[in-house]
């Protein structure tokens, strides 16, 4: 054998060799190719959303299994969409809001997110569609079952109005009700009183010679009754005049009200002697007409419960108390045991005696409803013989100038 | 005359008892209820053709049988002869509707009657004082 054969041979071999080896080397990038793209079609798969990809002219060109399921309840099965331009096979869609956005996803390069509801089956779909060069990839999902919620959401969101609305008319109701009873009451309530009071004092005048002094007393008696009674009835209607009135919130300059509260109360008997100590620019978000309702009561109980004092001391400011910012009103009286401090705000409850202190047990329980309308709170601190003092929070409670000043 | 339109008999009595204590000695002349007023006072119904004599002053109960004294009022101050006829609401309500009410539809003035006999008393003396001396408005001369 010549040379020239040999190196032919050794040529071939190598050759053959080389072959082999691409052989293999194809064979493996075969392999790793394959188990990528079912790893992509696996990944792709996982997804819970349907996605296809559409070519620049409308084609599938790709879908999973969701997407093929989701096309299948829209009518199509999934071997006749591959390849298949989407729009023939689903007329109902060309031209519509899906070709539309799609179309715009594509010429704007622009990812785009949509609803759309299918007809024929009543199916609601999301899509969220992102363009690439060639085309779209749209990953699309049912979501029926959350439009059905926010269809029921919105049915009970219209119930519960109604339901409102029907409530708010029977509050109305009860108001005007309230309200004629409270008329019938401050008419009814007080003709018979008149009539026991007038013929009373009618028998007292006319009949005094006949009368022995026993007698006289008695209708005194009724006539001190009949007079009692319709203090009771006018402070029931003071109490519920309360509910019944408007309520306007604005700044008030609590400071100046209670000066003029407290010039009021002393011109009542000018010869007592009392300081009044009024904290000045004193001021809160409140119903004007309201809250000089509940400082009157409040400072006419300072100054009847301390009556007895030598020397009367009543106090107005803004302090901290308990953790929170409130008005206090403090007395140097006759104070009260604070086991029954939670009654004194009902109405008719009273702590001290009509022959020491008169009154009908009406004003706190006004107070405390006035205040509750201004979403406040209001508390005392006593001991007996030690004064009293009464608590209250208001909104925009603020204190300018912290100075005392003598009233 | 005084025209006193009230329904409660007892304070009827008790009303001219006051003005009598008063020493008011016009007449008194009671109307039960809005309607009988109404008739009284233009001459209609049971008071059909009968000469109508305009009272000094008309004590006016609000809440009344049939028609009730906002009505009466307002019936009045649409008659020009009744027009400035003088008249004083009377009644037990301290409702503030009432009182602008009555105001508003044209009351010359609104007493609560109160349940103490001697602040009406109190009361009814300013009111004789008042629109049957010091009154020598435009009704006076003839009528009362
Ligand atoms: N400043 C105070 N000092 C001591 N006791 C008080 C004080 N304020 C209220 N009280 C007690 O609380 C009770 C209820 O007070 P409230 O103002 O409701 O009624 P009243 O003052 O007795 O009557 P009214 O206010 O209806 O004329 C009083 O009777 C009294 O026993
Ligand atoms: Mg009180």
């Amino acid at each position: 054998m010549g040379a020239a054969s040999v190196r032919a041979d050794f040529e071939v071999e190598r050759l053959r060799s080389q072959v082999s080896t691409l052989e293999q080397l194809l064979a493996v990038h075969e392999k790793t190719a394959l188990e990528q793209s079912r790893r992509l079609e696996n990944i792709v798969n996982s997804i819970s959303d349907g996605f296809f990809v559409l070519s620049r002219e409308g084609r599938v060109t790709y879908l999973n299994q969701v997407a093929a399921a989701l096309f299948m309840r829209m009518g199509a099965g999934s071997s006749d969409l591959l390849g298949r331009p989407l729009w023939a096979k689903f007329p109902n869609l060309a031209g519509g809001a899906v070709e539309q956005n799609f179309s715009r996803a594509m010429h704007d390069r622009a990812q785009i997110t949509f609803e759309a509801r299918f007809e024929p089956v009543d199916l609601h779909l999301e899509f969220h569609a992102y363009p690439w060069e060639d085309g779209l990839s749209v990953l699309f999902q049912d979501v029926s079952a959350r439009k059905l919620n926010d269809l029921r959401r919105e049915q009970m969101q219209i119930e519960l109005e109604r339901q409102v609305q029907l409530r708010t008319a029977d509050l109305q109701a009860t108001l005007s009700e309230l309200e004629a009873f409270s008329y019938s009451v401050s008419h009814d309530l007080r003709a018979p009183l008149r009539s026991l009071d007038g013929f009373s004092q009618a028998l007292l005048e006319d009949y005094s010679d006949s009368l022995e002094s026993d007698g006289k007393l008695y209708l005194e008696r009724i006539r001190a009754n009949a007079q009692k009674m319709a203090q009771l009835i006018d402070a029931l209607l003071q109490l519920s005049r309360v509910t019944r009135a408007e309520f306007n919130p604005a700044p008030v300059d609590l400071s100046a009200l209670v000066r003029q509260i407290a010039s009021d109360v002393r011109a009542s008997d000018p010869r007592r002697d009392c300081e009044f100590t009024i904290e000045d620019g004193v001021s809160a978000e409140a119903d004007a007409r309201l809250i000089e309702v509940a400082l009157q009561n409040l400072l006419n109980n300072a100054w009847k419960f301390s009556s007895q004092r030598r020397q009367t001391r009543i106090q107005f400011g803004v302090a901290p108390h308990n953790g929170v910012l409130a008005c206090y009103i403090r007395d140097n009286g006759a104070g009260f045991d604070m086991k029954y401090s939670e009654k004194l705000f009902t109405a008719f409850q009273r702590l001290h005696d009509v022959r020491e202190f008169e009154g009908t047990g009406i004003g706190l329980a006004t107070v405390n409803r006035i205040l509750k309308r201004h979403g406040a709170r209001i508390w005392a601190e006593s001991a007996p013989g030690q004064g009293a003092c009464f608590y209250f929070t208001l909104n925009g409670l603020s204190a300018e100038a912290p100075k005392a000043k003598s009233a | 005359m005084i025209l006193l339109v009230e329904d409660n008999p007892d304070h009827v009595a008790l009303t001219i008892r006051a003005l009598k204590k008063n020493h008011i000695a016009n007449e008194v002349v009671v109307a039960n209820d809005g309607a009988q007023a109404i008739d009284m006072l233009f001459g209609r119904g049971d008071f059909d053709g009968r000469p109508v004599t305009l009272p000094s002053v008309v004590l006016l109960d609000l809440k009344l049988p049939k028609v009730d004294g906002l009505e009466v009022l307002r019936a009045l101050r649409a008659e020009d002869r009744t027009r400035l006829l003088p008249v004083v609401i009377l009644t037990s309500s301290d409702e503030e509707q009432d009182i602008l009410q009555s105001y508003r539809s044209g009351a010359n003035s609104y007493i609560r009657k109160p349940v103490d006999f001697m602040q009406f008393l109190e009361a009814t003396k300013q009111l004789g004082l008042y629109w049957l001396v010091l009154n020598e408005g435009p009704i006076a001369g003839g009528n009362g």
